[in-house]
């Protein structure tokens, strides 16, 4: 309940700039959220989280302090009772609602990607109050991550102890429903209807179960199922809606830039949804212009500023991690000066060379590496990406897990819908909402080719195709649906018809697959397997102080069970930062592994370079279990041999790594 | 009467929210008063014998492809090993070890006794202060858990303790009805308000 703390501030707050403004303070609230998650994240980029989160936080308290001491108490109350309208108090319920529930279901993290890197990412500068600098995914190493989320987690739980999964879930939440009903109050401003807003913020409260609802799943519960996953795609859509419908608000202002900015740090595919949104807000612009009485260049400086500056935020997380960590950063070790040839297994050199014709004579590889310009000449286009093409039309045609019916049925709904509500609008939106609408049809095929770009780089087939797919079809509905409900000329009977079909397939839905179902799926996502290795390490959390450093060995390969220790040994596991050293500490000593052939490695450092490493950066090794090479080459230096669930503390003495006794019975 | 609803339907059309802000009321008091009713029949339902609240052993359970070490110990033989017990259930309370990742630790239940059981009437184990916890539906008559997904695991039980006599257990009351209380009343409105719109522009 702690993570209502932040809520109730930013509450306060926008008091006195809904005054200001003179918009609900939904709307308020909503920008001030996004100003805060922004202001953090720049702080963050200069290494300043802690204390820029603290100032935020006193100024924050100040601005409400300095507002009732000038406005006095009744007239402050007086204006909270104007701005706290409908929308307001629809956000406030639903925010408690949500903290009641996530408190007492305390729903946690379950997929891989979620302990493999929206988890650790959050809990990484949750408690190192910092961003990370190496790359989060240890399978492609891919530093590209921005840390939107981790920012909002960060922001939502400043008052409390440590890391929480449901706080994180939590704040997720809570930027949805600040989201929804700043949207519904905007379907009011514009629709002058109480009920068809309050409605529309029913719609797309609930819209997160359906979103979720086709997703596979296992040890979900009720809520916490729908609203709880660490997962971002469902945040795109949400967040790019908000920036249309904040840019709706008030066209003359700049609001839409916050959320814009917030966006872009969200997932990599966030550029994408930015682009589109500014497509969107140009549309606007240039169809309403003389209805907004806006200038050419005052459209120009809209859209450019629009563009600008979320990519500066994007260019600002690399420019953080190349210029600011990254010259810091060396590697703990390296294999160039100390490698020597394995002493098992085939000769390394002979091994490099066998590898090297293997990846010369993969037909996939032939010299045709992916371009970004594969996205729009089809010539370009290695066979890789045409084949997942192949398979993306056999699902936009026949696949029916995204949503209610098969993709291609859902494209001609949101077209239609789309298209009545721009014949049936004002006369002076009828033009943007026409482009918008055809605007968003074509940008859902530019969207699957840009998945299928970074789909070349993945090994994973098109198991998390629906999943990418989620973001652009919620967008487009929330923005249709948007438009459908703001539209002056529609009978409010039509409305309320379509709300009503809406709502109450929604909630027989949800009731028919129950709110505390769960679907059986493989056993790597249920959640047991993260409590087994939770209570594995529980009598070895028991050793380490909080400034001890871990290093863990396992078997290569097994990247599930690494990722699920790495996530729980934060923050004495630093794989995937720095913590402001400079050093990288996700050594791995042995190099090559031929996936094809029988798992051995080319080169193994020698134990000598090993131990001085670990004598260097670690002051202890946990083993979650070795393979054949690593026992070979190092068992010798582990008092004891090397044990599986063994914990060594790293010494000076002629056999370095010496046992731990954990206690195993609490 | 009918001139009642004819003013009733005008209060509706004049103050949408004052009606909307009655039908919370009502859901509210239904809830509460749901819950109250549930406290008293599973209380009565505890002090009459029907739920009652015991420590088991795995010997007090039909054991499906297992092999019992002892009273406290045992051996998945399958993929798919099954311990069954049979009576009133309203919880389980466990604590046991894995000797290793036992994949999953699920529960299935059904109210006839029969020993069908169905995904559909399943249940993940819940961790709360080292327990695994499975809350089963008034009226449940058997149930089955699962130790996991693959043969050879030794699951060790330290505690297995069956209804136990708690307030939650006694009220039954649930997430799943806040976030009905919270959806459901704006949609019995929504929809009437389209029926009464519907009728009055009929009638115009």
């Amino acid at each position: 309940m702690i993570a209502l703390i932040p809520v109730f501030i930013l509450m306060l707050v926008s008091v006195p700039l809904s005054e200001k403004i003179k918009k609900s303070m939904a709307v308020s609230y909503f920008i001030l959220l996004m100003v805060s998650v922004n202001v953090l994240q720049v702080a963050a980029l200069v290494d300043m989280l802690k204390p820029a989160a603290f100032a935020l936080y006193m100024v924050l308290t100040g601005i409400v302090l300095l507002y009732l001491f000038k406005r006095g108490w009744t007239n402050a109350a007086a204006a909270f009772k104007q701005h706290f309208d409908v929308y307001a108090k629809l956000n406030v319920a639903t925010s408690v609602l949500f903290a009641v529930i996530f408190t007492m279901q305390k729903p946690g993290l379950y997929y891989w990607d979620e302990l493999n890197i929206w988890g650790p990412s959050a809990k990484s500068v949750k408690l190192f109050d910092r961003l990370y600098s190496i790359g989060l995914n240890p399978c492609t190493n891919d530093r590209n991550y921005p840390a939107g989320n981790a920012i909002l987690n960060y922001f939502f739980s400043f008052f409390t102890q440590g890391f929480a999964e449901h706080i994180l879930l939590l704040s997720y939440a809570l930027l949805y429903v600040a989201a929804f009903s700043m949207i519904a109050w905007v379907i009011y401003d514009k629709s002058k209807n109480h009920i068809v807003a309050v409605s529309s913020y029913f719609v797309f409260f609930l819209s997160p179960f359906m979103a979720c609802y086709h997703m596979p799943t296992a040890d979900y519960q009720g809520l916490s199922y729908a609203y709880g996953t660490s997962m971002v795609d469902f945040n795109l859509a949400v967040v790019f809606t908000a920036a249309i419908a904040l840019y709706l608000a008030n066209q003359n202002a700049f609001w839409h830039i916050l959320p814009l900015v917030y966006l872009i740090s969200i997932k990599k595919n966030g550029i994408f949804f930015v682009l589109l949104a500014v497509c969107v807000i140009a549309c606007f612009e240039l169809f309403t212009r003389a209805q907004a009485r806006h200038s050419f260049k005052k459209i120009c400086v809209s859209v450019l500023l629009s563009l600008l500056l979320p990519l500066l935020a994007y260019g600002a997380w690399y420019w953080h991690l190349d210029y600011y960590e990254m010259p810091l950063q060396e590697p703990a070790f390296s294999f160039e000066d100390t490698a020597k040839p394995m002493e098992i297994g085939p000769n390394a050199e002979a091994a490099k060379v066998e590898a090297k014709e293997k990846v010369e004579a993969s037909p996939q590889e032939q010299n045709q590496k992916p371009t970004i310009w594969s996205l729009i000449i089809p010539q370009l286009r290695t066979e890789r990406y045409n084949a997942i093409l192949e398979e993306m039309e056999w699902y936009f045609k026949n696949n029916h897990e995204t949503i209610f019916g098969a993709d291609k049925y859902l494209i001609i709904i949101l077209l239609v819908l789309g298209l009545f509500a721009a014949c049936r609008t004002k006369k002076e939106y009828r033009l943007s909402a026409l482009f918008v609408s055809l605007g968003l049809t074509a940008g859902c095929f530019v969207y699957n080719l840009v998945i299928a770009y970074q789909m070349q780089f993945y090994n994973d087939g098109m198991v998390e195709y629906p999943r990418y797919m989620v973001s652009y079809y919620f967008g487009w509905m929330f923005v249709a649906f948007m438009l459908f409900m703001m539209s002056d000329k529609m009978a409010l009977l039509a409305k309320q018809v379509l709300l009503s079909v809406v709502l109450v397939a929604t909630v027989i839905s949800i009731g028919r697959m129950g709110l505390e179902y769960t679907v059986i799926d493989g056993p790597q996502n249920a959640r047991i397997g993260l409590e087994y290795a939770e209570k594995k390490l529980e009598p070895v959390k028991d050793v380490l102080k909080e400034d001890d450093r871990i290093y863990l060995v396992y078997k290569d390969q097994d990247g599930e069970t690494y990722i699920k220790y790495r996530y729980l040994l934060l923050p004495n596991l630093a794989g995937i930062d720095t913590k402001g050293t400079g050093i990288d500490f996700s050594i791995n000593f042995r190099e090559g592994i031929d996936y094809s052939s029988d798992r051995q490695y080319y080169l193994v450092a020698s134990p000598e370079k090993f131990t001085a490493a670990m004598q260097s950066y670690f002051d202890y090794i946990y083993v979650i279990d070795a393979d054949k090479e690593f026992k070979n080459s190092y068992g010798h230096l582990f008092s004891g041999g090397i044990e599986k669930g063994g914990l060594y503390k790293i010494t000076d003495e002629a056999i370095p790594m010496q046992a731990v006794t954990v206690c195993e019975e609490k | 009467m009918r001139r009642k609803i004819t003013a009733f339907i005008q209060f509706w059309q004049d103050n949408p929210q004052k009606v909307l802000r009655q039908f919370y009321l009502i859901a509210c008091a239904m809830a509460l008063l749901l819950n109250v009713l549930c406290g008293i029949v599973n209380f009565a339902a505890y002090q009459t014998g029907y739920y009652k609240e015991m420590t088991l052993t795995v010997s007090d359970f039909e054991q499906v492809g297992l092999e019992q070490i002892d009273d406290h110990t045992v051996i998945n033989q399958t993929d798919d090993a099954q311990l069954i017990y049979t009576g009133n259930v309203r919880s389980i309370k466990i604590r046991c070890e894995f000797s290793q990742n036992p994949g999953e630790f699920v529960s299935f239940y059904n109210r006839r006794a029969n020993g069908a059981f169905g995904v559909k009437h399943m249940q993940y184990a819940q961790r709360r202060d080292g327990f695994y916890e499975f809350h089963y539906p008034v009226g449940t008559k058997q149930v089955r858990i699962d130790t996991g997904v693959v043969p050879a695991i030794q699951v060790s039980f330290s505690e297995i303790v069956l209804n136990e006599k708690n307030v939650w257990n006694m009220i039954g009351f649930s997430t799943s009805e806040l976030f009905y209380v919270f959806v459901t009343p704006i949609c019995i409105f929504l929809v009437l308000d389209t029926v009464i719109k519907l009728f009055h522009f009929r009638k115009k």
